[in-house]
């Protein structure tokens, strides 16, 4: 059977066409909802990774061993209150560079910008604080533009760079995705080639998603050793952006806060927040 | 995606989603399905566009994706059953009945083949994929595709019978 042949079949095999259902402006549409979607999913990745923690918790099963977390929340990394944090620094800001250079400066910046060196990629010169301004559905109006970075710039270094990867998240107010790794030059070098033409602002990180997320793995393995204790773990979280593991327990909370951090008193910290009770709606 | 972006996807469905479609009908020898793959596919390539057109890998990207999103329905028993064809056949006024047998005869015949070995042939001879394009598309290697191209040729030709490409030659 020549090639010819089997062409031949194959269009024998196609007969008459049914009218096609596409039409390009279709295409776009449903292209851009699918996009929202997802980032909508991946804005809330905190929210659900806690929430697919907790609940198996609560209901005493195992946690899924597939729990992933994808975003950031907007608010700025709080000071622990339990075993070793991200050091503060005195709040700077940078001037954005052209060529992406850490610039830091000494400006007083807002209570949410995250503090330490950072490094800017060459498009934040042109970042348009004004875009972060609520558009006629009471969302930032760089919401999409930025959605559209993140989804770029997260899946790509959070592959190429699992080791030094800790989190990121949409700064709207600042007009840029702001993303968190222990300090790595080949991270940075990255990061600047890769996005110069949007705006990525790379802050440094104690510790990488992975650490933190094997922190709350091991504090979920440890639940029978705290029950025989008295104490009861109720829920463990991953928090990226704020470098600490939330561990919510029942009982006697203030023999949780001092016994717990200490066992973990190592590595990625802990804090103790006491776990209210979830109404179970099904 | 920015606005030249867009312009630019907007071009390339213009002028390959017809050629996805067919070809995923001729794999997996449904419309329906075929309609599905194709707008899976187009989604996918909508969303991963900016990071294809800087990697120059549009067609192969969009091959995967339409061979991937097949892969769902290859698990499952293929539609043996019957063939829609747009119109019935019209013994008195033309002579399509032929035509008709023809093509559910190649459709069934095709539908004997393994998943991947219909693929290889589609890819290969209705798409003109190199061998190297076509491994690449169903995620294996050159040796395979042409493992599956030579089988998947072989129980054409056992199915359909040397006399079925003469009398289309003729016919």
């Amino acid at each position: 059977m020549e090639e010819r042949d089997v062409r031949r079949l194959l269009s024998t095999a196609l007969g008459s066409e049914p009218p096609s259902p596409f039409d390009s402006a279709n295409v776009v549409t449903r292209g851009r909802r699918t996009r929202r979607r997802r980032r909508l999913a991946a804005s809330g990745g905190v929210v659900l990774a806690v929430a697919a923690v907790t609940l198996p918790l609560v209901a005493g099963l195992q946690p899924s061993a597939t729990t992933t977390v994808a975003g950031g929340r907007e608010s700025a990394p709080a000071t622990r209150s339990a075993g070793p944090t991200v050091s503060p620094s005195p709040s700077r800001s940078v001037a954005p560079s052209p060529s992406g250079a850490v610039v830091p400066s000494t400006t007083t910046t807002p209570s949410d910008v995250p503090t330490g060196r950072v490094v800017l990629t060459a498009g934040c010169a042109t970042a348009d604080p004004s875009a972060g301004a609520d558009d006629e559905h009471g969302l930032p109006a760089n919401q999409p533009k930025l959605m559209e970075l993140y989804g770029r710039v997260e899946p790509a270094v959070k592959r190429r760079f699992p080791q030094v990867y800790a989190g990121g998240r949409l700064a709207s107010p600042r007009d840029r995705i702001e993303v968190f790794r222990k300090p790595s030059s080949a991270f940075d070098e990255y990061v600047l080639r890769e996005f110069a033409r949007d705006c990525v602002a790379v802050f440094d990180a104690r510790y990488s998603a992975r650490e933190i997320k094997a922190r709350a793995d091991q504090i979920i393995a440890d639940r029978a050793y705290w029950a025989a204790r008295g104490i009861t773990v109720a829920s463990v979280g991953y928090d990226y952006i704020g470098q600490v593991v939330p561990v919510g327990v029942t009982g006697d909370v203030e023999r949780a806060r001092a016994e717990i951090p200490h066992r973990y008193r190592s590595g990625v910290p802990v804090e103790i927040i006491e776990h209210k009770a979830i109404f179970r709606a099904w | 995606m920015h606005g030249e972006d867009e312009q630019q996807f907007t071009s390339w469905v213009d002028a390959r989603a017809s050629a996805l479609r067919r070809a995923a009908f001729l794999i997996c020898g449904d419309w329906h399905a075929a309609d599905d793959a194709a707008q899976t596919t187009l989604t996918k390539l909508y969303l991963a566009w900016p990071r294809l057109t800087r990697r120059d890998d549009i067609d192969g990207y969009a091959w995967r994706v339409l061979t991937r999103s097949l892969t769902d329905e290859w698990r499952r028993p293929w539609r043996r059953r019957e063939h829609p064809v747009e119109q019935l056949p019209d013994r008195a006024a033309d002579d399509r009945t032929g035509q008709v047998d023809q093509q559910r005869l190649v459709l069934d015949a095709l539908s004997g083949l393994p998943g991947r070995q219909r693929a290889a042939l589609v890819l290969r001879f209705w798409q003109d994929l190199s061998v190297e394009q076509t491994a690449a598309a169903l995620g294996c290697s050159v040796g395979a595709v042409k493992s599956h191209t030579s089988r998947g040729l072989h129980t054409l030709r056992v199915r359909l019978g040397d006399g079925f490409l003469i009398e289309q030659k003729g016919a």
